[in-house]
């Protein structure tokens, strides 16, 4: 691009045509100065060509065509960076002023330098965040700064009601009308579509409350406006139609940006349940000029809007699909981004590791004082014993994800699957009389207080003959293997007694070291009164219903237990994860080894390295880089 | 069409110049070789000491290429030293101390006996480039000399500007010789990008006006370990190897320094260039460390027939006042005369990630650079790429091209780090820079590289014939010692912890730790018989040793590095891709990103434009024993259109370029085979590019995993889903479970 050339024509010098040449020589030694210090501070990129330079002041001349600087306007120019578009519009109009704003105060010395040198009289600089800029102007500015909603909230204070925003953008329609798009008010129903006592519309964006204040009314008729109303606030009011019919009474939240989920000012109107309210509700603010959000829009724009990370946005879709408590506050710990935290802090612990380790190899001629091997290891026993506590969390985030295991365990005949079908309340296991129905087991959910329970039903115990009943009852051994709850269910009517089940208990515990036993007595309604209370069970009757409940309640009892080691705590739940953490954990544990065997330096680094490199792929791979950086900056090295 | 007088013009005779103008000399190209200063080549403008941790590693490996630069410090040394001894054998790093006059004549010598190869004194000023090809270069008096290539090695003659406190002069390399002016500008122009760098350099002192007895004394090794596999061991006799000595800065010596920080050109910001973190001047330490007390400095001799002594660790651009005035402070020091003053050199550099791995520039046919000019520092850095400059200039010719991967060599670490990360301070080589550690040792560069550099026609025939033997010596005592067992009463003799009962492999028992090749020798005479049948040589067994005690952590180190592989594949809108290959068995992670453009870090809208060079592309992580990247490509030929030039559907554009971007030459290799075999299953012929990953961008957070978050979106459903769903009909058996 010829800039001697492309000016003139770009400017359509109408009253300043004897200063062209001025102009043009201004122009090019704005240009030789942005390169020059753009070589020193990196203003606009990285490497600078003079082509790229013509590029940027043409682009930023262009302005001039749709907007005429020569009535002496006043201009801020947002985040100038280098300048642009700034420095090139206030040489070619002397006329009109330009404060230049940039929150880097280095950027603001070069424009300034730049201005001096450039003889520039009306143009100001100042170096400061766009929010505390003070003043009116007539024309905002700005080339390359920042989303376009974002630039119109940074700068709606400054700008006179009369005056104008005017924005560069680069050449891709497409996404500048993306950009856009987050300026439009999104609506949904926020919560399940169905019948319900209540539900929720939500609306986000710019205008969201000067929305539902259109068709928001108070109860005497007037308009219930929402424009002062301060942010967390919830207010009474009725959802009227634009005909002026009532659709529903209604109570409205208001959240002002940034202090909300999306970060964008919205609004929650939680009104009665039913399809045919929220739709009615839904229409009227469509018409009132908001668009239906897209899927996951709202987390989108949070998300966009910098309010969340994406690991948390990823555990908000676990939030949403979450089907128990314990499921739901392990989403809320990942939601808070703590186990993402965890991890970059552990990678940077690692990376302070290895960097002592290099430091010997590297840097041995050096003057500095290198890592005692008791403090290294010491250093690796840490990690370790955190690594260890991730990797047991999985199997507990297991059990949280897939449910408690309860197997039924007891002798044939003692009414496991009449207990099953109990406890799911369907028919699903086959019952009879015959002792061994139950060939192979039987797994079916149920939840009871918010706990999921996988609950087995497992084959008779017994010496058999039959093939198939043997591997029956090889698979109940294997079933209750890994069971966090063991029912021994026992018949009552065979007068088991305390001694029997006192000589089973320990046999059971070596068993199921893992496991809680529970003992249950069953077929309770077939003993004849008086019942002799003596056994330490539960007794019930699977098939009359007697004593569910407390068997119920117990579980839930055990359950929250073995959930309460978990709650609150850092959990892995992604199997990628769990393998690296895993790798990284036995070679944290070679590289100890190592070290106290006093071996070889090189091989315990070696072992470091791996394990680096398997936290690694989970935090972002640790480049040998970051681990020379943070020698050089920690350590006096140079010969 | 005229032949060219010269085949191949090598610009600067440093120790980039000198191993380039000799290796392509050596190769068969007509070399000319032109240097402002002839009785000045190889200088040794900074410290006089070859080697030193990974670079002595490097001259090895140079050396095992058929370099010249361990042959010439063999010949000139003055204290020979193996460093980093208490640490295992893949640390051990050669130096040497040089006598830095003696080093310049020795390579002038062999510069003199190449046949093909001349010298001419004279000054660049710019070369010709005609539709992107290099043509000729031009002399200072406007003289074109035409060749079928160039090699510039410049090192800090561009723009060349030394600081001596608020001083400045234009200087190339010391205050004597004039700086290299318009080359810099004449790159600019071709289009290539620099940027400034600055490097430092301590005062030269007068031995005579030293008190050494106040200073610690720092003793040659004993026994001297050549650099160069091929050196005659009886060129060392007669030559007394010399001590260094080290003195340590004080409080106030500090003070003085201090005092001088607001001439300081670089606290006052005249200096503009980057300078290297690892080699900070005395200034910058002390205003940076503030709570150590003391630095230690080495004085190191500059030769045998000198007075000079070099004051390593005490680079300054302070006033030369101040210099002498903080010095006299020193224990020791306290009468110092001193020779020249330190000063710090400013000088252009281009920036490296415009490199091929040959060292031929991406945008000029025939140009090649090497050394500093590249942004790295050091001889020893600058002399690999010399070597590989100058074997490519030469194989060029002949349509052949040499390149050396990470696990072949630190040169191969140091030249990748180079393209593909660009540097943006002088460029060091450090053993922590390289993952294949345990491999890239200094005692078995000749096995890993001796057979390339025959094969290149570098490496002479007598030196072949030397490693041919010790390769086959190594290998035999290996099978042997694989095959020996040994009784278990003859190992009680041997320093063991716990005991073994039965007997055991001779290879097993050397694993143990604390069991070296000597013990064996000594206490086993079974074995001494049988190995010295096959060798007697002490760097044999050293070698075997360190072999054997390794191979365990080798596997490991192969395995971590080679069980994640990773594939950079275009197919069209990133989107699409990425949700076919996530689902996956043994794929770990897919990444939507962008390859294939030079601009740096390009945004979503900026590859959308189609203008940018840059292919919508996805990053796939995959677990090698669990798919194959044969399978990967397969899948991908698969599940789009690779017949249909830069267009997906209707995306249209170069952004959506069906392609394979290879991170290496065996995957070039796989994925050509895999084209291959694709074209049988389409009618029209593929138009799918391989290109040559130099660096991936990770697409901006909203992209990634765009089908999995946002399946109702209408591309989403009405584009991805329907080709989701027929892949994992097709796939169905290498879906994840």
């Amino acid at each position: 691009m010829n800039l001697t050339e492309s000016v003139p024509t770009l400017l359509n010098f109408s009253q300043i045509k004897e200063n062209e040449n001025a102009i043009i020589r201004k122009l090019l030694a704005y240009a030789e100065l942005l390169i020059e210090w753009n070589d020193k501070l990196n203003l606009v990129s990285r490497q600078l060509t003079k082509a790229q330079v013509w590029f940027h002041v043409v682009h930023s001349l262009l302005i001039s065509r749709f907007y005429s600087f020569e009535n002496s306007v006043q201009c801020v120019d947002i985040g100038t960076g280098g300048g642009l578009p700034g420095i090139p519009l206030a040489i070619c109009f002397p006329q009109s002023t330009f404060q230049l704003v940039d929150s880097t105060a280095k950027k603001i010395i070069a424009c300034q330098d730049m201005c001096l040198r450039l003889g520039l009289s009306n143009v100001e600089c100042t170096a400061s965040r766009i929010e505390q800029v003070k003043g009116m102007f007539d024309v905002g500015l700005s080339k390359h700064v920042g989303k376009i909603n974002l630039m119109v909230r940074w700068s709606k204070h400054l700008i006179k009601p009369t005056g104008h925003l005017i924005i560069l953008k680069g050449h891709d329609q497409a996404s500048v009308k993306q950009e856009i798009n987050q300026e439009e008010v999104i609506v949904a129903i926020a919560t399940t579509v169905g019948v319900g006592a209540l539900a929720i519309v939500r609306l986000s964006g710019k205008d969201a409350i000067e929305i539902v204040s259109k068709v928001l009314y108070k109860k005497n008729g007037q308009t219930l406006s929402l424009y002062h109303v301060p942010t967390h606030t919830a207010h009474h009011g009725y959802v009227v139609k634009p005909d002026g019919s009532l659709i529903d009474e209604v109570m409205v939240l208001v959240y002002r940006m940034p202090r909300s989920y999306t970060g964008e000012d919205s609004v929650e109107i939680n009104c009665h349940g039913g399809a045919l309210v929220t739709e009615e509700i839904l229409r009227t603010l469509i018409e009132a000029g908001c668009r239906l959000a897209e899927p996951g829009e709202f987390t989108k724009r949070a998300f966009l809007n910098g309010k969340i990370d994406l690991t948390q946005a990823e555990a908000v879709g676990e939030l949403i699909h979450a089907k128990t408590y314990a499921m739901h506050r392990s989403a809320m710990v990942h939601l808070k981004g703590t186990l993402s935290k965890r991890l970059q802090q552990l990678r940077s612990e690692l990376i302070r590791a290895c960097a002592l380790l290099e430091l010997e190899f590297d840097f041995s001629e050096e003057d500095v004082e290198f890592q005692s091997r008791d403090d290294l290891r010491q250093m690796l026993d840490k990690f370790i014993q955190e690594l260890e506590q991730l990797v047991s969390s999985f199997e507990f985030s297991k059990v949280i994800r897939e449910g408690i295991k309860v197997t039924i365990i007891g002798k044939p005949n003692a009414g496991k699957s009449t207990l099953l079908n109990a406890l799911i309340g369907k028919e699903r296991a086959l019952v009879s009389a015959e002792a061994g129905t139950t060939r192979d087991y039987l797994q079916e959910p149920f939840y009871y207080g918010g706990v999921l329970f996988q609950i087995v039903d497992t084959a008779g115990l017994r010496e058999s003959d039959n093939i198939i009943e043997q591997e029956g009852i090889r698979r109940s051994k294997e079933q209750s293997a890994d069971a966090q709850i063991i029912i021994y269910l026992f018949d009552l009517t065979h007068h088991l007694n305390i001694q029997e089940l006192n000589k089973i208990k320990p046999d059971l515990e070596k068993l199921y070291p893992e496991a809680k036993v529970l003992f249950v007595g069953n077929k309770l309604d077939l003993l004849k009164p008086p019942i002799v209370q003596d056994v330490p069970a539960i007794l019930i009757s699977a098939e009359k219903n007697i004593g569910l409940d407390c068997l119920l309640s117990e579980l839930k009892h055990l359950a929250e237990n073995s959930q309460a080691r978990t709650e609150g705590s850092l959990m892995v739940t992604n199997v990628r994860h769990y393998e690296a953490l895993s790798n990284a954990m036995s070679a944290l544990k070679e590289a100890n080894t190592l070290l106290s065997q006093n071996g070889n330096m090189e091989l315990t680094a070696s072992s470091l390295r791996a394990a680096v490199y398997e936290v690694g792929t989970i935090t972002g791979e640790v480049t040998n880089n970051d681990i020379l950086n943070y020698i050089f900056e920690k350590f006096c090295i140079g010969k | 069409m005229i032949k060219n007088e010269y085949d191949i013009i090598v610009v600067g005779a440093g120790h980039a110049g000198c191993e380039a103008a000799l290796a392509s000399s050596r190769i068969g190209a007509k070399t000319l070789l032109i240097s402002t200063d002839l009785m000045a080549v190889a200088r040794m403008s900074c410290n006089p000491a070859i080697g030193g941790i990974a670079k002595g590693q490097i001259v090895r490996e140079i050396d095992a290429l058929g370099g010249e630069m361990g042959k010439i410090i063999d010949l000139t040394g003055i204290q020979f030293k193996m460093l980093n001894k208490s640490k295992g054998p893949a640390m051990y790093s050669p130096r040497s101390q040089a006598d830095r006059v003696q080093y310049s004549i020795e390579m002038r010598k062999s510069l003199e006996r190449e046949r093909n190869l001349f010298l001419m004194q004279s000054n660049v000023t710019s070369i010709n480039v005609e539709h992107f090809h290099y043509k000729s270069i031009i002399l200072h008096n406007g003289e074109t000399i035409p060749s079928h290539s160039v090699i510039l090695t410049t090192g800090t003659f561009l723009n060349g500007k030394i600081h001596i406190g608020l001083n400045n002069y234009s200087g190339g390399r010391t205050l004597a010789e004039p700086p290299a002016i318009g080359i810099t500008s004449c790159l600019n122009n071709l289009g290539l990008t620099s940027g400034r760098l600055k490097t430092g350099t301590p005062p030269r002192i007068d031995s005579r006006s030293v008190d050494f007895s106040k200073l610690e004394k720092q003793e040659p090794d004993e026994i001297i370990q050549p650099f160069s596999f091929w050196s005659n061991p009886s060129i060392f006799k007669n030559r007394p190897q010399i001590s260094c000595f080290i003195a340590y800065t004080n409080d106030s010596s500090h003070k003085i320094l201090e005092s001088g920080f607001d001439r300081s050109p670089m606290f006052r910001k005249i200096i503009n260039g980057v300078g290297p973190r690892y080699c900070p001047s005395i200034e910058d330490k002390i205003s940076r460390f503030k709570d150590k007390e003391r630095h230690q400095l080495f004085l190191e001799p500059e030769g045998y027939e000198t007075n000079e002594i070099y004051l390593n660790g005490f680079s300054t651009s302070l006033p030369e006042d101040v210099q002498i005035n903080a010095l006299r402070k020193i224990s020791g020091l306290e009468n110092v005369r001193m020779i020249r003053p330190g000063y710090a050199i400013e000088y252009d550099y281009f920036h490296p990630h415009q490199l091929h791995p040959t060292l031929e520039t991406k945008s000029i046919k025939g140009l090649f650079l090497a050394g500093q000019i590249n942004g790295t520092s050091g001889y020893e850095e600058a002399a690999a790429q010399g070597l590989i400059a100058g074997i490519n200039a030469a194989l060029q010719m002949k349509s052949q091209s040499f390149t050396l991967l990470r696990s072949d060599a630190y040169i191969g670490v140091l030249i990748d780090d180079l393209i593909t990360k660009n540097t943006d301070e002088p460029y060091r080589m450090f053993t922590s820079r390289a993952e294949y550690r345990l491999n890239l040792r200094q005692d078995n560069a000749d096995r890993r590289l001796c057979q390339k550099g025959y094969d290149i026609g570098l490496l002479n025939e007598s030196c072949y014939k030397k490693f041919k033997e010790k390769k086959k010596q190594v290998d035999e005592l290996h099978l042997l010692l694989q095959s020996l067992s040994l009784e278990s009463g003859l190992l009680s003799e041997l320093p063991i912890e716990g005991k073994f009962y039965k007997s055991a492999k001779a290879k097993d028992v050397l694993c143990r730790q604390g069991v070296t090749f000597n013990n064996l020798l000594e206490k086993i005479p079974t074995i001494k018989a049988e190995v010295e049948k096959i060798s007697t040589c002490a760097e044999v067994y050293s070698q075997v040793e360190t072999d054997v005690k390794y191979e365990g952590y080798l596997k490991r180190e192969y395995k971590m590095i080679e069980k994640y592989k990773r594939i950079v594949l275009g197919g069209g809108c990133f989107w699409c891709v990425e949700a076919i290959f996530e689902k996956l068995e043994g794929v770990i992670d897919v990444r939507s990103g962008y390859a294939g453009g030079t601009v740096k870090n390009p945004s979503y809208d900026f590859v959308c434009s189609g203008k940018s060079g840059y292919a919508e592309v996805v990053q796939i992580t995959f677990n090698q024993s669990k798919i194959s990247i044969s399978t990967i490509l397969d899948i991908f030929f698969a599940t789009h259109d690779p017949t249909t030039l830069n267009k997906q559907g209707n995306d249209i554009g170069t952004q959506y370029r069906s392609t394979i971007f290879f991170e290496n030459e065996k995957q070039k290799e796989v994925a050509k085979k895999a084209i291959l075999r694709a074209s049988q299953n389409w009618k029209d012929p593929i138009v799918t590019i391989l290109e040559p990953l130099t660096k991936f961008y990770i697409a901006e957070d909203y992209h990634q995993d765009y089908f999995e978050k946002n399946p109702t979106q209408g591309y989403c459903s009405f584009i991805i889903n329907p080709k989701v769903e027929k892949f994992k009909k097709t796939f169905k058996h290498l879906l994840k479970k």
